[in-house]
This record gives C-alpha cells, sequence and structure tokens, in this order.
C-alpha cells in the first residue's frame, strides 16, 4: 500500500504543518466529531502569517480557496456521521504553510483531525513481510519513501502506533534497514489491531513534507499448527481423504495445500485445494481433511507411482481469516490413479475441489422476504459493508427478486457469506447481483458452502451468469484501515471489516480459486473527471487512488480471472456522493437482469 | 424378454410361472406430475394364470422429466396395497449439500434394484443430466415384495411435493423374478399331471439351467421324476 496524504490528530488550536515547494493545489479536509462543526473554525496560514483561511473568511493573497468549503455527513454508508469541511487551494507562496482547528464554542470539545494532500510526488509506501498474524510472533511492515527522486527514508524521522483490541499501545520497534525501515511490533493477544504510521521528510526550502499510513489487522490466537503429519485414506477408488495432524483448539480451520509431483527437476502441478475442515480428534490426537480427487491426477497426466507431494500447506484461523501456520512442502508418497473408467468431469471435479463444504455454523435466521415465492428461482439483490439499505433498485430486475437486508452490519467475508446463505436458503436457487462486499460475501459463499447458487440454472432467454457485482473491493481498499484509524478516534459507526482492508483482501484471495472467480462478472465504476469535483467523496479522495468510485479504486476493484466488464465514469459507489449511485445505472442493470442466472 | 406396449395407462402381461423366471414390462407415455402436491401414475397389469408364483426379485426403471428432482417422491405400489418408496425427496434432510429444497439436478432415468452398490438417496450431482441414472438402490427394499404374487394392476406413483417446478412421468418399466411355489408344475398350469412328467423326461439327463432339472443338480433325473410324482395333482 502507499499514502500520498497525512492525517493528523489535532489537539485544540495545535496546527499541523504542511511543505509547498512548488505551485499546486493542496487539499485540506478537517474533520469534527457530529454537532460540533459550528463550534470549529479552521485556520490555515501561509508561510508568511497570512490567515489564507480563517473560518469562513479566506484571503486571496498567498493563494486562492478553490473549490469547497462545506460539510458532508456521511461518509460511507449511514454508519458514519463525521461532520467534514473541506478546502482546495492553489498555493502559491511556497514555504511551510500550516493548518489549525480552532475551537470557538464550549461545544468545541472532541479531537479534530486535519488530513492533507499536497502537490509532492512523493508516497509512503508499505509492505507486510509476511501476512501471518497471530498472537506472540512479531509483526513487521517495510516502510519506505516511493518518490521521483531516491529518497531514503530515515528511521528517526518515523513514528509508529500499533494499537491493541484493548485500546492499549504495544511497543514498537522501528529501524532502519538498507533503503527502507522496518516497523515492528509483537501483538500479545487476538483481535483487531490497528496501524499508523508517520514519516517525515524536509523538502529543499526546508517544509516539512508529512505522509501518514493507516491499516488494520485481524491477529489470531496462537496455538493452531500442523505437526507435519498427514496420513492419506481412500475415500473411493477415485478420490481420497488427506488428514493433516494439528494441535490447537478452534472448531474449524480454513485448509489449503497445492499438490506437486515430487520431480526436483520439472514438477508437475496437479491441483490446488482448500476447503473449510472441522478440527476433529481429542486433546491427545486432532486433524482437518482435505478432499483429493485423484482423477486430477489423470488431468495432470502424471504416472501411477509418481512420487506426490504438497506445497504450501496453511492453516487459516477460520475466524480472522488469517494464515497461522503453513509447511512448504510435504512428501504425499506414490501417486495412486483413478480406475481407468473413472469420468474426468473437470466442472463437478472443479467445484468438489473444495472438500465437501462444510455445513454452516448455526446461525439466527434472517426474516424471510416478501418478494418472492418461497422455493423459486431468484435473483438476489445484495448490498454491501455498512449499508443503510437497498443498492440496486429492485424494480430494475424482472422475475422472482429477493432483497437481501442486513443493514449498518461490518462483517468478515465468511460471515456476510453464511447471514447470506441463511437469508437465500428460502429460494431453491438464485444468482445474484451484488454490490460493493456483497461480491466478495457472494463469491466466499459459492467457494465454500452449497447453496442456492449451485443450483442456479440459465434464465428464460439463456442469461447463466452467476455472481455480477458492481464496485466490489476484491483487492481491498485502503479506507478499511483509514476508516478504522478515524473509528478509534470519533467513534464507530458500522465498525470495521479486516477482509476489506489490502492485506485482508490479500489474506483472502489466497483462498479464492480460479474455478470460484470465473463465476464473477464484475464492473467497477468512478467519478466524472471533467470541471468541479474531481472525486466521489470529498474525504475518500484523499485515501484513494484515482480513478476510484469513493471507496474502492478501479485498480483494487479487479478479480483476476473473473470477468472483467468494463469501467465507467461518472457513477460513485453510494448516495451522496459526486455522481450518482453505481448501482442506479439503468443501462447496466438490464444487462446484469437479462444475464443473470437463477 | 420385454414389452413395451405404448400405453399411458395400463399392460397386460403374463409371467411364466417356471421355478425361477424373470419378465420386464413396460408402460411409455408422459404424464404431467403437477407441481406442488400432485401425482402421476403409471399402471402395470400383470396377468399369470395361476397364483403358484410368487416374486423373489423385483426391479424397476423409471423415467422422469423434472428441472428439479428433490421436488419428488416415487413409490412402487403392489396390486394388494403393499408400497415401497424408490425415491423420498432426494437429499433432504440436508447434511450442507444440497442444500434444503434437496437435489436441485434434473430429470430421471434409473432403474432401482436392490443388487445395486450406489444408493439413490446420496445420488445427486451439480453437473450431471439426468441428475439420477444408472443402477440404484431404492430409499425402500423392493424385498418387501418378496412372496406375494405378481399379479394384477401395479402402479408407479410419482408426486411433486414442493411448488414452482413440475414435469413429466415418462416411461417405467416393472421387471419380476418369480418362482413358483409348486416345483413340479414345470408349464404352470396349477397342475402336476402328464405334461410335467414329458417336460421331465423329454429332458432326461444331463441339462444345465433347464427347468426340468428341478433340483438344479445339472441332471433331469429320478429326483426330479420324484417331484413331479410326489406333487401330482392340483397345486395348493
Amino acid at each position: 500500500m502507499h499514502s500520498t496524504h497525512a492525517m493528523i490528530r489535532l489537539t485544540r488550536d495545535l496546527a499541523a504543518p504542511f511543505a509547498v515547494t512548488v505551485p499546486g493545489r493542496v487539499a485540506i479536509a478537517v474533520i469534527v466529531p457530529p454537532g460540533e462543526l459550528a463550534a470549529w473554525k479552521v485556520e490555515i496560514r501561509a508561510p508568511d502569517g497570512t490567515r489564507v483561511v480563517d473560518g469562513d473568511a479566506t484571503s486571496d493573497r498567498a493563494g486562492r480557496v478553490a473549490v469547497s468549503n462545506g460539510d458532508i455527513g456521511a461518509l460511507f454508508g449511514d454508519g458514519l456521521e463525521w461532520n467534514v469541511r473541506r478546502f482546495d487551494i492553489d498555493a502559491r507562496m511556497l514555504g511551510s504553510w500550516s493548518v489549525r482547528c480552532v475551537g470557538i464554542a464550549a461545544e468545541a470539545q472532541g479531537p479534530c483531525v486535519a488530513l492533507i494532500e499536497d502537490a509532492h510526488n512523493v508516497a509512503l509506501a508499505a509492505q507486510w513481510q509476511s501476512f501471518r498474524f497471530v498472537s506472540g510472533n512479531p509483526i513487521a511492515m517495510n516502510v519506505s519513501w516511493r518518490a521521483h527522486d531516491a529518497l531514503v527514508l530515515d528511521a528517526s524521522h518515523v513514528d509508529a502506533a500499533v494499537i491493541g483490541p484493548n485500546g492499549m499501545a504495544l511497543p514498537v520497534d522501528i529501524a532502519a534497514q538498507g533503503d527502507h525501515v522496518v516497523v515492528t511490533a509483537t501483538p500479545t493477544e487476538a483481535g483487531r489491531h490497528t496501524l499508523t504510521i508517520q514519516a517525515t521528510t524536509i523538502a529543499l526550502n526546508g517544509a516539512p513534507i508529512v505522509r501518514t499510513i493507516e491499516t488494520l489487522i485481524d491477529v489470531a490466537a496462537s496455538g493452531l499448527q500442523l505437526t507435519g503429519g498427514v496420513a492419506r485414506i481412500a475415500s473411493d477408488a477415485a478420490s481420497e481423504t488427506l488428514e493433516f495432524a494439528m494441535t490447537g483448539t478452534a472448531d474449524s480451520v480454513v485448509l489449503a495445500a497445492e499438490v506437486w509431483t515430487a520431480d526436483t527437476t520439472d514438477p508437475v502441478p496437479v491441483c490446488w485445494l482448500a476447503t473449510i475442515a472441522p478440527l476433529v480428534g481429542n486433546e491427545l490426537s486432532k486433524s482437518a481433511a482435505l478432499a483429493f480427487d485423484r482423477r486430477w491426477l489423470r488431468v495432470a497426466g502424471v504416472r501411477e507411482g509418481t512420487s506426490l507431494e504438497l506445497r504450501h500447506v496453511r492453516v487459516h484461523d477460520r475466524r480472522t481469516w488469517g494464515v497461522v501456520d503453513m509447511i512448504d512442502a510435504m512428501p504425499l508418497g506414490p501417486a495412486v490413479l483413478p480406475p481407468n473408467d473413472a469420468v474426468v468431469d473437470i466442472d463437478a471435479m472443479e467445484r468438489g475441489r473444495a472438500g465437501g463444504h462444510s455445513a454452516p455454523m448455526t446461525i439466527s435466521e434472517l426474516p424471510p422476504a416478501d418478494d418472492a415465492a418461497p422455493g423459486n428461482h431468484a435473483l438476489l439483490i445484495v448490498h454491501g459493508y455498512c449499508s443503510g439499505g437497498v443498492t440496486f433498485p429492485p424494480s430494475a430486475f424482472t422475475g422472482p427478486v429477493g432483497v437481501f437486508l442486513d443493514i449498518n452490519q461490518a462483517k468478515s467475508n465468511d460471515a456476510f457469506a453464511q447471514t447470506l446463505l441463511a437469508y437465500g436458503n428460502q429460494y431453491k436457487s438464485y444468482g445474484v447481483a451484488a454490490h460493493s462486499q456483497g461480491g466478495l460475501a457472494s463469491l466466499h459463499l459459492y467457494t465454500f458452502y452449497w447453496s442456492g447458487l449451485d443450483w442456479a440454472k440459465p434464465n428464460a432467454t439463456g442469461g447463466s451468469r452467476l455472481i455480477q457485482s458492481v464496485g466490489s473491493p476484491y483487492q481491498g481498499t485502503p479506507l478499511a484501515g483509514n476508516l478504522a484509524i478515524l473509528g478509534q478516534i470519533f467513534g464507530t459507526g458500522c465498525g470495521s471489516v479486516t477482509d476489506l482492508s489490502p492485506a485482508g483482501a490479500t489474506i483472502w484471495l489466497s483462498t479464492i480459486p480460479t474455478w470460484a472467480r470465473q463465476k464473477v462478472w464484475y464492473w467497477t465504476t468512478s467519478f466524472f473527471d471533467g470541471p468541479g469535483f474531481d472525486y466521489c467523496n470529498i474525504v475518500s479522495d484523499f485515501f484513494l487512488t484515482d480513478p476510484d468510485d469513493g471507496v474502492v479504486e478501479k485498480f483494487r476493484g479487479q478479480l483476476p480471472s473473473a470477468n472483467n466488464m468494463g469501467h465507467t465514469t461518472g457513477w460513485c459507489h453510494v448516495e451522496g456522493m459526486a455522481d450518482p449511485p453505481q448501482c442506479t445505472d439503468a443501462t447496466r442493470n438490464a444487462q446484469i437482469n437479462a444475464q443473470a442466472a437463477r | 424378454m420385454r414389452h413395451d406396449l405404448n400405453t399411458a395407462t395400463a399392460l397386460v402381461a403374463t409371467l411364466l410361472a417356471t421355478s425361477a423366471s424373470a419378465d420386464t414390462l413396460c408402460a411409455s407415455g408422459s404424464t404431467p406430475i403437477p407441481d406442488g402436491g400432485g401425482a402421476a401414475n403409471r399402471s402395470i397389469v400383470v396377468a399369470t394364470p395361476t397364483s403358484t408364483s410368487v416374486i423373489t426379485d423385483a426391479v424397476v426403471t423409471v423415467n422422469v422429466t423434472h428441472p428439479w428432482v428433490g421436488d419428488l417422491r416415487l413409490v412402487l405400489k403392489h396390486p394388494s396395497g403393499v408400497e415401497v418408496v424408490l425415491l423420498d425427496r432426494l437429499g433432504i434432510p440436508s447434511v450442507g449439500f444440497p442444500g434444503p429444497w434437496g437435489c436441485g439436478g434434473a430429470d430421471i432415468a434409473a432403474t432401482f434394484s436392490d443388487a445395486a452398490t450406489i444408493d439413490a438417496e446420496t445420488t445427486c450431482s451439480t453437473t450431471a443430466t439426468p441428475v439420477l441414472a444408472g443402477v440404484l438402490k431404492p430409499f425402500a427394499p423392493l424385498s418387501v415384495f418378496d412372496g406375494l404374487a405378481p399379479q394384477g394392476t401395479w402402479m408407479l406413483v410419482a408426486t411433486d411435493e414442493a411448488t414452482i417446478d413440475a414435469g413429466a412421468l415418462g416411461q417405467v418399466c416393472l421387471t419380476l423374478v418369480t418362482a413358483s411355489v409348486c416345483p413340479g408344475d414345470l408349464d404352470a398350469t396349477g397342475v402336476v399331471d402328464g405334461a410335467d412328467l414329458g417336460i421331465v423326461l423329454g429332458a432326461w439327463g444331463e441339462c444345465v439351467e433347464c427347468s426340468a432339472d428341478i433340483d438344479q443338480n445339472g441332471a433331469v433325473n429320478g429326483a426330479d421324476l420324484a417331484i413331479v410324482l410326489g406333487a401330482w395333482g392340483a397345486c395348493r
């Protein structure tokens, strides 16, 4: 991930500096708690001390206040109600500028956060060293400058904070390592952790350039481990069960592995396996299993008796979906081919590769929809994270339509999928029109559970698309981390979802196979880049890389191996943004309706 | 022998009451299975000239077109009213797979036999059509019919027990293996008489799988003759 913004928490009347080394636009937003907008005034000073912005008054001596001086209510769905005031300035005076929150009434009690994006082509880049987030194990992030010139990050100019689930800050180590800095902390308990990194460099004119990164991770409890043993148990002539010996405590785990031939010179990949598996056994002996369809050996051209091995055997925590243990290679023994008359049905084999989908956990049933008869073959309209209601207009779709409503929720993809499964169970079969996280949840549902998606059939006109999504952050969105930090400051609305962060999405996508992705047709959109607004949302614009729809960046909205239906401009993620909400595009909705399997 | 009388309602056939024989009777056509509780019946009338044969095995082949086989219940009814459930809403109750509405696959072209190794109730594929095919073990054993007389009107009842989807019952074939309870009555006339004696004498000597070898020892000899003479007269 990378950042071109600075998010700085200001105490009352304290100024945040920003540098202007070349004339250009600087965007500044100030966020204050709900109901306190009138109690604060924003003061922006030029290097000569001129107050370019002083409350509602603006001066044109050193810079022109260009665009916005307004409020917004909801940043992202109905869950958040922060007051924001944004200024876009054409800064002509070079040097060190500042922005300050000034309390002008007794109601100015809460914190004030300044978001600054200057014209410098300098980004702060960060990358996790490992996605294994387990309590007791260090987590480490490499941080460096990404700039047009060789800019080396100085460890002494880096500050970092890791906040654990109990709200306490963890000890953080910041050390230089070559041309980058490594930020390390060791979580001591499982749960949500947020990480904030602030780095500063000094421009040639002495003005400070500040960048911050905000992200979040879910740390799993320690204890779940592979012991290195795997037993092969024949299920029938064409398949076998691979039982992995494990230690630890959990009802179920996510297991994944690759099957290869063990040939050191020319190894042949056979297949990829993953499933949600119950952890069975007693205190002395526990195991979780993957199903291995031996017909993949025939597909790969493997001969009887060829030595096989498993690679990248991974265990993911069921709750956090994070990797908790991995073994790079495990011998599997000789290949046992299926009978010659075993039918090689690739579609069926791929669908079965998840190893017999686990039954869903018990969850409360949602109220049934009243818009399609139970037992019907429907099109489900599925909203996204923290949605306040329906996103796609139901009237845009014909035939039985099921409107999934689980409003103002922040659920992991797995929990979301199980809720969707419970709702969808009132229908025999269905295709899905999904918005935002609804696309990820639908894909997760299809990958790991049996549902009405498995029985969806072409509609009367032959449309056979299983999952069609708009504005889904398949590769995450930085907003997940930004909002998590803002939530810590101002209080959360719906709450944050780690699966929606770039790191969380990377982990999640690593368990989503190609055969499932191929059943997804997806669209992305972004704002109309013309005169006036050049963003969808005045706050998320600070965090996202253009083009974006106010929540999802175009590049992170891509789902490799799925069906990219293209990108359109002039449409934003939800209502209340600069352009109309993307789910109301009648042309696209007509296509979704015509092409949906049911 | 296979009879296909192309009638949607009934057929009549004669089963030979030898010591062991099998015959297949079919009824073709396409009878709608009404949605949500409606049933389609296909009757097969089996006529035998005597009451001396009993069923030792029953096999039934059923063809159904239906987009959601999990809706269906198939029952084979013996003329006496004894019923065997061949299929009872495939996939219900669910164990995660295939979902709360049962197996969503389409169509049946399957033979139900107790000798099958694959259980029909656990056979469901998201990709195969017909979803039930080949020889399958029925929900309840067809051996319930063993020992019953074959003759009379048999009925295959296909019921759609859920809404939304409907289908049609196609050809039904019933194979009954019968055995005589009057072993000397080789010509199944209900009487052991000179005709039966003639059959034994005519086949005298080594004989493999011939009806005159009543004790099935590979030869028609004095032992078989003794059975005929011992049972002389009307069968009881």
